[in-house]
């Protein structure tokens, strides 16, 4: 190596050396919480995996609510058959078993809570079932649901019962005792030919998913059912739920949080990895008390809070 | 400071290999000042006296030599009277004989030969040196002689080395670019393997943790469940690579500094030969 060209790298390794330390320092850059599921963390978006909630084993869930007294659900138990779950503590109140007479259940679709804690169900009959606080039944029958039915779901707002039809390709208006005040022709909307399907609630408008279509929701105005407005969401549809003066919306791979114009402020459920993650979001339900909101994820119910 | 001092010794030769039947049987006391270089400027008149007592008994000697017997010289009268001391390993006397026979016989190279050879075991190396020099002035390629000198050279080109001036930039700018090596460069080797195994181990460490940090911490920002332990996790991995990034950096500083301080030390300055028993020690000393 010629002399003076390896004196001036004599000369310059002390600052060299100061650089080599700051290189080793530097790799250990201080630690930040952002993560945005870390309620510690400065990115905290209010969202936090809380664990999954046990269900009894050898039961297919098909619809989800949460009522006053705790998490509900519906569909076929092995032991049971089928039936509507209540799940109040450890213990597990079956109501219902399966058959067509009243009491009975077959197939069912969908349920609803009113605000005393009433469950209405519907299957594969034309009549709205009715499981008071105390486990008794009733039930009225949906006076112009065409039959055989095919398809119906259901949903509670402000003292009235809101039923969609497939085959009627309508949505029906009903006192919570059944009488019927009003329908509404789902046949088309500006998006096209509508299927009606999955129904909720928010803020004095009935959403009505088009379950050909599961990205597709149109909004009608609660009480004249006149159409409000067509949304087309970025993802399919299943199922939604009110919380915390926000409407969470799930999908297959997530949870969107949207006002009722649909406009989404949080999409959430689909980060990171592990147990906490929604891959084949189903059904969703929330506790208006405690904030917490359950997720049928396949054959997993799992809770998220703050 | 306080200094203690820790020498390290390794056999590089035995000096069976290298003086043959003519092994010391004491070490030197100063491994660093074995010989002066200076050429004595005569025999001493010690040895002077030695040689007429020499003279004597070699008088007496052929005195005992019979009328049947060749007849010898009293040159090799004198050497054999040297030899019979030599084989008990009487090097005292047997040089007093060895020495006359010189004076009697200048060129005789077997007699300087004997006395160097006696000398160095009475470790009166200022003498051997001298005769081993006469062997040479006989003979230059007499090989005992030749490796004697070779000896004496390389201790006497360590004892130079002691004056040398040295320069701190040599060994610090070694210690900068590997820590360790400046210590290698200052001679003190057990020193520069600890600076450089504490510096690799703590380093390898750092950078170790720093990989596991960066794992941890990957994992901690897209869990979406136990955050809390996950962070945790990511935060101890994050500390320990701290803790070793320090150590790294204190022995780096203190590797470097070192290399600085002992540039100019006497281990710095060279090896010296230590002779003990049957054997040649390369002694190295290290100084904290």
């Amino acid at each position: 190596m010629p002399g003076s060209h390896f004196d001036a790298m004599k000369k310059n390794i002390l600052p060299v050396s100061c650089v080599l330390l700051l290189f080793i320092f530097s790799a250990c850059s201080n630690l930040k919480r952002n993560n945005p599921y870390d309620p510690a963390g400065t990115a905290y978006k209010g969202v936090t995996y809380k664990g999954n909630v046990s269900y009894p084993d050898g039961t297919t869930v098909t619809a989800m609510v949460y009522d006053s007294q705790g998490l509900c659900l519906a569909g076929y138990n092995a032991t049971h058959g089928f039936c509507v779950m209540k799940m109040e503590g450890a213990l597990t109140d079956y109501v219902g078993s399966t058959g067509n007479t009243p009491g009975q259940f077959m197939n069912i679709q969908d349920i609803c809570a009113d605000d005393t804690g009433n469950i209405y169900v519907v299957d594969n009959k034309n009549i709205v079932q009715v499981i008071s606080t105390t486990d008794v039944m009733s039930s009225w029958t949906m006076t112009n649901v065409t039959t055989p039915v095919d398809k119906l779901f259901i949903a509670y707002f402000n003292n009235a019962i809101y039923v969609t039809s497939d085959i009627d390709k309508k949505i029906f208006e009903y006192s919570t005792s059944g009488t019927f005040i009003d329908s509404a022709d789902l046949s088309f909307t500006a998006y096209g030919q509508f299927t009606p399907g999955r129904v909720f609630t928010f803020n004095n408008f009935i959403f009505v998913v088009n379950s050909s279509s599961k990205n597709q929701i149109v909004k009608l105005q609660a009480g004249t059912l006149s159409q409000a407005g067509l949304y087309d969401i970025q993802d399919n549809i299943y199922d939604a739920t009110v919380n915390s003066g926000q409407l969470e919306l799930i999908a297959a791979g997530a949870v969107y949080n949207v006002d009722e114009n649909m406009v989404i402020s949080l999409k959430w459920g689909n980060f990171g990895t592990g147990p906490g993650m929604v891959f084949n979001g189903g059904l969703i339900a929330s506790d208006q008390t405690t904030g917490d909101t359950y997720i049928l994820d396949g054959q997993t119910i799992k809770r998220f809070g703050e | 400071m306080g200094k203690s001092f820790f020498t390290a010794s390794l056999i590089v030769l035995s000096s069976a290999c290298l003086f043959g039947d003519t092994a010391p049987d004491q070490d030197f006391n100063n491994p660093h000042a074995v010989i002066s270089v200076t050429k004595p400027s005569a025999i001493p008149v010690q040895a002077s006296r030695q040689s007429q007592a020499a003279q004597a008994a070699s008088a007496e000697l052929v005195r005992e030599v019979t009328p049947a017997q060749r007849p010898i010289t009293k040159s090799e009268a004198i050497m054999a009277a040297g030899d019979k001391y030599f084989n008990v390993r009487n090097f005292a006397m047997a040089v007093k004989y060895y020495y006359y026979a010189t004076k009697l016989n200048a060129g005789d190279i077997k007699a300087w030969k004997k006395t160097a050879f006696c000398y160095y075991q009475l470790k009166k190396h200022n003498y051997a040196y001298y005769a081993f020099q006469m062997v040479l002035k006989k003979d230059p390629n007499d090989k005992d002689a030749l490796d004697f000198m070779d000896y004496y050279k390389t201790i006497i080109g360590n004892s130079k080395k002691k004056f040398e001036k040295r320069e701190m930039f040599d060994p610090l700018w070694r210690s900068v670019i590997f820590p360790g090596w400046g210590q290698f460069y200052n001679k003190q080797y057990a020193k520069g393997a600890l600076y450089g195994a504490a510096f690799l181990c703590s380093l390898g460490l750092t950078f170790y943790n720093v990989a596991d940090e960066k794992t941890k911490y990957s994992k901690y920002v897209v869990a979406n469940e136990n955050q809390e332990i996950a962070f945790k996790e990511a935060q101890d991995a994050w500390n320990y690579a701290l803790i070793w990034g320090i150590i790294a950096g204190v022995a780096y500083a203190a590797n470097i500094y070192d290399a600085g301080v002992n540039y100019d030390s006497d281990e710095a300055k060279g090896l010296s030969l230590n002779i003990k028993q049957d054997a040649v020690y390369l002694t190295a000393s290290m100084k904290w």
